[in-house]
């Protein structure tokens, strides 16, 4: 530390230490200026204005689907709405439904549309200016989603800040669930014949992907081994009906053929003019021949050619056919020996008309087999030749998508497109479609209260540290001042170095106060002056504080003491009045008192003349209002003109 | 510690006898003719007293008033005559804490002054000092007395304490004497010196009062050719001479006596006298040719006082 540090240090100590030592000896006259001024202050500050503040704070929750949808395709977007937050709560027009509706202003004062005539704006600023309405909004979080807006108000009456900040929160509330409604209208309509386009796109799409595959639903045309495996199958139906058609051609064969055979073997003639009875020849029908051969051709080809063995099933699904067919020959050849049709008639021989008879009812159960057959083999024929048909247009189509598969592919990826795209403008319609049968009962627009104004009656300002902190600050500072004066006045000695230098002696010694019995009752003296003295002025601060932090954090409370004191004050004047009252009677005379209210009237001074004597009225209209009222009770007219003139 | 326990027992003996016969009152108003045993015991609170009064203590113990030997309860005819006598606790005012209190603090700060006194007259040349203040109520009187009962200490120095202040004599009331025979009256030759002298309880300090001023004719007697024999002869029977004046800017009483002494003393109260005032009385002196010695400064009422008290009372307790 250098010297000059030090000096400076040393200079500062003694600053401090003199500071100290005039408070430690003047600190009585410091508490009273500081009680003094401080609860003058204190009191003075219950009379200040005093500003009310209310707030509300609500969100508005946007859905993020429709928020991104709208704000690309209307010009009344979310965004929007947040640009234009302060203007729709705050703009002339708001106010103006807000101080109608808050009851500050009467509806007829507000006749036009639009922007606010001269006359408009000059009420609606004078009623705000009469109880300094001064609104704010204020967005505390906005997020693409969501905003928390802060709605609040001052004033000069609580009651016109609430309900001035509650008007405007519910019509920017209305206004805005209005907006929005007609947002989400014409995103709908716009919605809907977005998917009525997409719908269409999507069936012209479709319509030119299936373009031959009408008759084959269900299948997926750009699928060429769905196609391929369809078109197998087809031919193995084919394969399938050509075969029924041969069974049955060969069934109607070997029935023709019994018939023309059959009638020898169930007519015989008679013994004697036919003789023994020749050998039978063994019954044969070329055609199953035929089907015979060609079945174990197949199977010997079959089982040589393609080295298939006995139990592959085309070879024994040929066995089975061989098999029935060679059942079928010998059906056919017992049936050729029963058959007696085209037979001559047989005489009067009673077998031969057995046999005929017999032959007769095997005839007519023939003919019926044969002719269900044949409507069998003609519907067989045309389902042939019906799928024979298919078979060869799905052949073509075949052949047609194996040369055209990338023009279906991109057929195909265009009706995804056009699916999936419809699908989404079909939700989001859904979407709409509920949020505006939500808004039809107020309930989809997402606002959420948060924060209702309160119904406070304590003052936002002065705020109670202020004036703590100015009324404090003025007590100290009267203290200060009065101790700084006396300091400034009192010429004695207060320091041996004062002496030293202003007496040019040096100083022997420094004799403390000896407390004699003399001193202490002086002592005890002052302290019984100072100690009541100072405890009035202390406990006048500390009610004048009391006061002050009362009317600011509770006011009512604050009223109600101010209503005691004066009624207080009221009664002290009452009585004051009584005396002075007895005493002007007892100079003039007269012993008759005043009524009541007569404090009342000499605190405010303002005449009454209803309770007058219909006599005294005279007297009671000059200058003397006061000495007039003052004598208001009295039931005696001379009495009340006697003290309206005095 | 032998004499110490006689000296307890027998001020319980004095506490334990009955009513004092003779009035307080009528021994201060009515004080009986110098140099008689009769004046002797008017200064002893009760008949009792003579048989209390012993020489004084030499040891620390504590706030017990000054006692006087036994033997000086005759009338003292001169400076060294070693006489002493009692003076009465309850007619002493507190404010001589000297002689109520000597372990007291503020005693201790007359000690003080006693230091800075001797240590300013190495050569121990008899002194005359003036002991004045701006103005009234300052605390003189009690400085004089309590700086000439802590000079007398030790037996080493002659001290008298003058009281020169004839228009509001307060020594002699302070300490329960008789005001006369007193410096007036040796003035203006009525009395001796030797006989206005009081003698004290200690043996090296002597009391001249006031005594008795007529057609108050103050400036005349202090400025008239007997108070430098007067001075002249005090000088040489006492090696300290304290002399209690009026304040300097009230009377002009000091300005004829001071010139004549060796030097002043000036007692100016904190927080009271105002600064010019005392700078006009200083400067009175100076211009009178009065050598200013130093200045007191009484009822000094500082923190750091209290703490020396406080560690003084420690040390002392």
């Amino acid at each position: 530390m250098t010297s000059q540090q030090g000096q400076a240090f040393e200079d500062l100590r003694n600053t401090v230490n003199e500071c100290s030592r005039i408070v430690r000896h003047r600190w009585r006259l410091a508490l009273v200026g500081l009680a003094v001024v401080g609860s003058a202050a204190f009191w003075g500050s219950q009379y200040l204005p005093r500003e009310y503040a209310a707030t509300t704070i609500f969100e508005r929750r946007d859905d993020v689907v429709l928020q991104n949808l709208v704000q690309a395709n209307s010009p009344y977007s979310f965004q929007r709405l947040k640009s234009t937050l302060t203007l729709d709560m705050l703009g002339s027009r708001a106010l103006a439904r807000a101080a109608v509706r808050a009851g500050l202003l009467p509806a007829e004062t507000f006749t036009s549309d639009g922007a606010l005539t001269e006359s408009e704006r000059a009420a609606l600023d004078g009623a705000l200016g009469q109880r300094e309405l001064r609104p704010a909004v204020r967005l505390i979080h906005s997020s693409p989603s969501l905003d928390t807006i802060q709605v609040s108000c001052t004033a000069n009456d609580p009651v016109a800040a609430r309900e001035f900040v509650i008007a405007l929160r519910d019509h920017y509330i209305a206004d805005t669930r209005e907006r929005i409604r007609d947002i989400l209208n014409g995103t709908r309509d716009f919605f809907a014949s977005e998917v009525a386009r997409v719908q269409d796109e999507l069936a012209r799409t479709t319509g030119g992907l299936r373009k031959g595959f009408e008759d084959f639903p269900g299948l997926d045309p750009t699928d060429v081994a769905a196609v391929g495996n369809r078109l197998e199958t087809l031919r193995l139906q084919r394969n399938d009906m050509l075969q029924r058609k041969a069974e049955l051609e060969a069934q109607i064969t070997a029935r023709e053929q019994f018939l023309v055979s059959a009638p020898a073997l169930y007519i015989r003639p008679a013994p004697a003019l036919m003789g023994p009875p020749a050998p039978t020849p063994p019954p044969s029908s070329p055609v199953v021949e035929q089907a015979i051969e060609g079945v174990r051709r197949q199977i010997v080809e079959l089982v040589t050619g393609k080295r298939m063995t006995m139990e592959h099933p085309d070879v024994k699904r040929l066995l089975g056919r061989l098999e029935a067919l060679e059942e079928l020959r010998e059906n056919l050849a017992s049936s050729t020996v029963d058959d007696t049709v085209g037979l001559p008639p047989v005489a009067q021989n009673p077998e031969a008309e057995s046999g005929r008879r017999e032959w007769s009812a095997q005839r007519m159960r023939i003919e019926l087999e044969l002719d269900a057959l044949r409507r069998q083999l003609a519907v067989t024929k045309e389902q042939f030749a019906e799928i024979d048909g298919r078979v060869e247009r799905f052949a073509g189509l075949y052949n047609q998508l194996l040369s055209e598969g990338e023009e279906l592919r991109t057929l195909r990826e265009r009706q995804s497109a056009g699916t999936n795209e419809l699908s989404i403008w079909q939700s989001h319609l859904a979407q709409l479609d509920r949020v505006l049968a939500a808004e039809s009962g107020d309930r989809g627009t997402q606002f959420t209260l948060i924060e209702e104004p309160k119904d406070e009656s304590r003052p936002t300002k002065p705020r109670v540290a202020s004036v703590f902190l100015v009324c404090s600050g003025l007590g100290l500072a009267a203290a200060a001042l009065l101790v700084g004066l006396a300091e400034l006045f009192d010429r004695s000695f207060r320091s041996v170095g004062q002496v030293t230098r202003a007496l040019g002696v040096p100083v022997l010694e420094c004799i403390s106060t000896v407390l004699t019995p003399r001193e202490r009752r002086r002592a005890l003296l002052a302290r019984a002056v100072w100690t009541p003295t100072l405890a009035v002025l202390l406990g006048l601060l500390a009610a004048s504080a009391g006061l002050a932090y009362t009317s600011l954090v509770r006011p009512t409370l604050h009223a109600r003491a101010m209503q005691k004191m004066d009624r207080m004050l009221d009664a002290a004047n009452v009585a004051a009045a009584w005396d002075a009252n007895g005493e002007e009677q007892g100079v003039e005379g007269g012993s008759e008192r005043t009524g009541n209210g007569a404090s009342h009237r000499l605190r405010t001074g303002a005449p009454e003349t209803g309770n007058r004597e219909p006599g005294t009225e005279n007297a009671a209209q000059g200058p003397a209002d006061t000495e007039v009222s003052f004598r208001e009770g009295s039931s005696d007219g001379t009495a009340v003109r006697a003290g309206g003139v005095s | 510690m032998g004499s110490m326990t006689k000296v307890m027992q027998k001020i319980q003996e004095a506490e334990a006898a009955p009513a004092p016969s003779v009035p307080e009152t009528e021994a201060v108003t009515s004080a009986p003719p110098p140099g008689t045993k009769e004046a002797v015991s008017s200064f002893v609170p009760g008949e009792a007293a003579p048989d209390t009064a012993v020489a004084p203590d030499d040891g620390r113990c504590g706030a017990r008033p000054l006692q006087g030997d036994a033997a000086g309860t005759e009338r003292n005819a001169g400076a060294d005559d070693g006489r002493t006598v009692t003076w009465d606790p309850q007619r002493v005012d507190p404010v001589i804490v000297a002689f109520h209190d000597r372990y007291s603090a503020v005693c201790e700060q007359y000690r003080g002054v006693r230091a800075r006194l001797l240590t300013m007259n190495p050569a121990r040349a008899p002194q005359i000092l003036a002991i004045t203040s701006a103005i009234p109520e300052e605390g003189k009187s009690v400085s004089t007395v309590n700086l000439g009962l802590v000079m007398a200490e030790g037996n080493e120095h002659r001290i008298l304490i003058a009281d020169a202040d004839f228009r509001r004599t307060s020594i002699a009331r302070m300490l329960g004497v008789s005001d006369t025979p007193g410096l007036a009256d040796v003035l203006t030759g009525a009395v001796p010196l030797a006989t206005a002298l009081q003698p004290t309880p200690l043996p090296n300090l002597k009391l001249l009062p006031a005594g008795r001023v007529r057609d108050n004719a103050y400036a005349e007697l202090l400025g008239g050719p007997s108070t430098g024999q007067v001075l002249s002869e005090l000088r040489q029977q006492f090696d300290y001479v304290f002399l209690d004046t009026p304040p300097i800017t009230t009377v002009s009483d000091v300005c004829l006596l001071a010139p004549r002494c060796d030097g002043a003393l000036v007692v100016v109260q904190m927080r009271r006298t105002p600064e010019p005032t005392v700078q006009q009385a200083v400067r009175t002196l100076q211009a009178n040719n009065v050598k200013i010695v130093g200045a007191i400064l009484s009822r000094f009422r500082e923190r750091g006082s209290a703490y020396y008290e406080h560690y003084y009372s420690y040390y002392y307790r």
